[in-house]
């Protein structure tokens, strides 16, 4: 290692990559959310009308007497399938569409990523916020319990999906059918997620299972804050933490080693 | 100054390693135009890509001390799905340039009128250099790469490159990287020839010229 | 990670895991308190209660169902303010887990200054824990203490007011369903007691035991009389058509006039006049008899469903069984040393990955 290396003040790298972030995430709402920000619509209508669908479902079933609140609970669930379901996925396919900025020397593969989680991360809470407002303008949703449980797990979701944004969007630059075997795993995820039941709910042996599933434990504290005691939760936040600390690792090493071996055009 | 220390690059391929070069030194002085010969696929663009800073070598370093451009080439460096106005305003914001100045700039110089506002993927690849050219120029680099396009569209077109690039910034470096030998032979101080993974250098282009019809 | 810079790798292994292992082994070898830990297990169990909402019904159907909330109740009494509270005035424990025996981070309050009862209690949530096994009912009581004597007593402590808190809740329900039934069987004991008296009273003052059957003799003995007179009637008309002057003629029409007299005076015994007869008598003491009958049943009833209650009350109790009692460890478990200082020093590896992958990243970017 030579003495010639000019030393680079990491303050100045991360305003750099903080201008190449930015301008990478204009990019992606042009295309992301079209010109006219119609697209940006659908943010809000597709969990609103899925809300709003099983809403009209539990009614029609008769069901809507059971002991939660069923709009809160279903907005609470779509909401936070929508935030790991569409970082992840947006970012399976983050390399291919931007490939030809990379001729630019400060628009690294990580930004690439890291742009598009920003975006789908804001996104979806953009979305969870405003419906929640909209619902409980309507009083179809109550006032929540305790804002700080409902952040803290929102957080904890959105790191969990940022790990596996990168892993799955580094691997499946690596191999296509990454990409595809995702989207079939999310589906079969999809039930397991914890959106759409309580741990409560399940038998004892069952909820030792699912509860190592980090989606679950998060979704429990989203509902654990929005009902209070009106349910049981079921969580570790160390073990989330824990969970997301250890995905982070591989995550970036990922991420690091497809930027040193992506092949040039 | 722009400083290639040791740097070998390798891709992976489906069977095994490719070395595209190894152990490879070179020193780009403030103002030098250098020139860069090679036949397709000896690793020209890869070497250039590695001047810019968009590919990392495998091995080695590469130390830039002056504001160097993306490869100027046919294709590459803009989204296809936007608009060329919105490739500006992207590489301006990545590059930490003002928009404001540069577009009329670039507006003035590529002549692209009305296509500006057309998704990039409707160009063709002339006008896409023209455009990369633009903004090169706006930008104000201390040192272009320039990949192949040297002579692109038609002879005022050409003219104008050659007062702005060659006449009004003439204290800038500049790595040309071509196959043909009269692209190099008109603008550069000396070249290097790129050959079987290792890079020689000459003095002047007229030998690295010989050099190169003899070997490769 | 080539391209980084001396310094920052160093300093970010130095941060990220030098000093933290450095500081786990310091603490966890020198400083940290050895801490006992007194396990006992019991279990609550109730009788099966009755799901009464069909959805309820669905769900227990489909293997979903709720876990037991009767051994809920004893864990949220164990770690309530009152228990804390109890265990407080009986044994003194927050002095007792703020003795230097401790070490500065592992004894109340800590780095903290606040000593308030409030603070106290969230420090005692941490240092007893009961966990559920919800199908099968056994809770599994953990005491930390700094000593293996205080560790066992809190926790026999602990389970005895637990013990005593399920039989205050069975003696509640108990007494609630019994009180009404034993109030009906004293009310019926009071009628009945009233009902005897009334009759015995009667009896005294009338002289009669039972007028029907007191009347049975007289009516024998007129049923006789009366055979008697048919006789001595059928005679005298005999004699009357076949000798009219037969001597003894006289005679058998006196004896008819005294079996008639007879037969009177003994009648008016059984029925005839107001106070006197026994059928007079006899409608009084119908009253009183079937009073006391009655009341005898009531009584009976009563009883049979104070039994019926006792007997429901019992099946309904809850049950706190001793599985295992609490017990006296004779070594400390906690803290667990080797295996922290390890986890630290894994963790800070991970962190030091995750932190010098980001540097890195971020050191791409370049002029």
């Amino acid at each position: 290692m030579s003495a010639v290396l000019p030393e680079q003040k990491l303050v100045r790298s991360l305003r750099i990559q903080a201008r190449v972030i930015g301008a990478l995430l204009m990019r992606e709402i042009i295309t992301r959310y079209g010109r006219h920000n119609i697209g940006f619509l659908w943010l809000f209508v597709e969990p609103m009308m899925f809300t709003l669908g099983v809403l009209a479902l539990w009614t029609a079933l008769g069901l809507h007497k059971v002991v939660l609140p069923i709009v809160a609970f279903t907005l609470s669930g779509y909401a936070s399938v929508l935030l790991w379901r569409n970082t992840i996925n947006r970012c399976g396919n983050a390399v291919e569409p931007n490939r030809a900025l990379m001729h630019h020397r400060n628009v690294r593969i990580i930004d690439l990523y890291v742009s598009r989680i920003i975006l789908e991360i804001s996104g979806a809470s953009i979305s969870f916020l405003i419906l929640s407002v909209v619902f409980m303008a309507t009083g179809l949703v109550g006032m929540p319990d305790d804002l700080l449980k409902i952040l803290i797990a929102w957080f904890l979701l959105a790191w969990f999906s940022l790990d596996m944004a990168l892993i799955i969007g580094s691997l499946s630059v690596l191999s296509e059918s990454v990409d595809r075997i995702w989207h079939v795993v999310s589906y079969l995820f999809l039930p397991l997620s914890g959106a759409f039941f309580m741990v409560d709910w399940l038998p004892t042996y069952a909820q030792e299972l699912v509860l190592w599933i980090p989606t679950v434990n998060c979704t429990e504290l989203l509902r654990e804050g929005l009902f209070g005691n009106l349910v049981r939760a079921h969580y570790s936040v160390g073990y989330v933490v824990l969970v997301n600390m250890l995905l982070l690792l591989p995550g970036l090493l990922l991420v690091r080693y497809v930027g040193l071996h992506l092949e040039g055009e | 100054m722009i400083e290639l220390i040791n740097v070998a690059k390798q891709y992976r391929i489906r069977h095994g390693i490719h070395t595209v070069f190894s152990d490879l030194n070179l020193k780009i002085a403030p103002g030098e135009k250098l020139g860069i010969l090679g036949r397709n696929g000896s690793g020209k663009s890869t070497l250039i890509r590695l001047l810019s800073g968009a590919e990392l070598p495998t091995r080695g370093h590469v130390v830039r001390r002056m504001s160097v451009s993306w490869p100027l080439a046919f294709g590459g460096a803009f989204q296809g799905s936007l608009t060329g106005l919105d490739n500006i305003r992207f590489i301006c914001r990545v590059y930490g340039a003002d928009i404001s100045s540069v577009v009329p700039a670039v507006e003035e110089f590529a002549e692209l009128g009305r296509y500006l506002r057309e998704p990039v993927k409707t160009y063709s690849s002339g006008m896409r250099a023209r455009l990369a050219f633009a903004i090169s120029l706006a930008i104000e680099f201390d040192c272009f790469l320039i990949d192949e396009v040297i002579s692109v569209g038609d002879a005022r077109f050409h003219a104008k490159c050659q007062t702005e690039l060659f006449e009004k910034r003439k204290e800038r470096a500049m790595v040309i990287v071509s196959h043909e030998a009269h692209n190099i032979r008109e603008h550069c101080d000396r070249a290097c020839v790129l050959h079987a993974g290792k890079l020689h250098p000459f003095p002047d282009v007229g030998t690295a010229y010989a050099f190169y019809n003899a070997n490769c | 990670m080539k391209t980084l810079p001396k310094w920052i790798r160093d300093r970010l292994f130095l941060f990220s895991v030098v000093i933290p292992t450095a500081l786990a082994f310091l603490y966890y070898g020198f400083i940290a308190a050895d801490v006992y830990i007194s396990e006992s297990r019991f279990v609550v169990r109730s009788p099966e209660r009755q799901t009464t909402s069909p959805l309820g019904l669905i769900l227990k159907g489909a293997g979903i169902s709720r876990a037991q909330d009767d051994a809920f109740v004893v864990q949220d009494y164990i770690l309530s303010r009152d228990a804390m509270l109890t265990l407080e005035k009986e044994l003194g424990i927050k002095s007792a887990y703020s003795r230097p025996n401790g070490d500065f981070l592992g004894r109340f309050p800590g780095l903290d200054w606040d000593d308030s009862l409030e603070n106290f209690y969230r420090y005692y949530q941490k240092v007893v824990a009961v966990q559920l096994d919800p199908s099968s009912s056994i809770a599994t009581l953990t005491v930390r203490a700094f000593t293996a004597e205080e560790a066992q007593k809190i926790n026999q402590r602990l389970l005895d007011h637990a013990e005593e808190l399920v039989n205050r809740l069975n003696k509640r329900a108990q007494e609630d369903m019994i009180r009404f039934a034993e109030n009906e069987v004293a009310k019926a004991e009071a009628k009945a007691r009233q009902a005897a008296l009334a009759l015995a009273d009667y009896r005294n003052r009338e002289n009669v035991i039972n007028p029907e059957q007191q009347a049975v003799i007289p009516l024998q003995q007129i049923a006789k009389l009366q055979e008697e007179l048919i006789n001595t009637q059928t005679q005298i008309a005999q004699l009357e058509q076949l000798a009219r002057n037969n001597p003894q003629l006289p005679v058998l029409r006196k004896q008819a006039e005294m079996l008639k007299a007879e037969i009177e005076r003994v009648s008016a015994n059984i029925a005839g006049a107001v106070d006197k007869s026994l059928a007079s008598k006899s409608a009084e003491f119908q009253r009183l008899a079937l009073e006391k009958e009655f009341a005898d049943k009531m009584l009976a009833s009563a009883m049979s469903s104070l039994e019926l209650a006792r007997n429901e009350a019992q099946r309904q109790q809850l049950y706190l069984e001793h599985i295992s009692a609490p017990s006296f460890p004779d070594a400390a478990m906690e803290p667990r040393r080797v295996r922290n200082i390890l986890a630290v020093f894994l963790m800070g590896l991970v962190m030091w990955g995750v932190l010098s992958l980001t540097v890195a990243a971020v050191k791409e970017h370049v002029d």
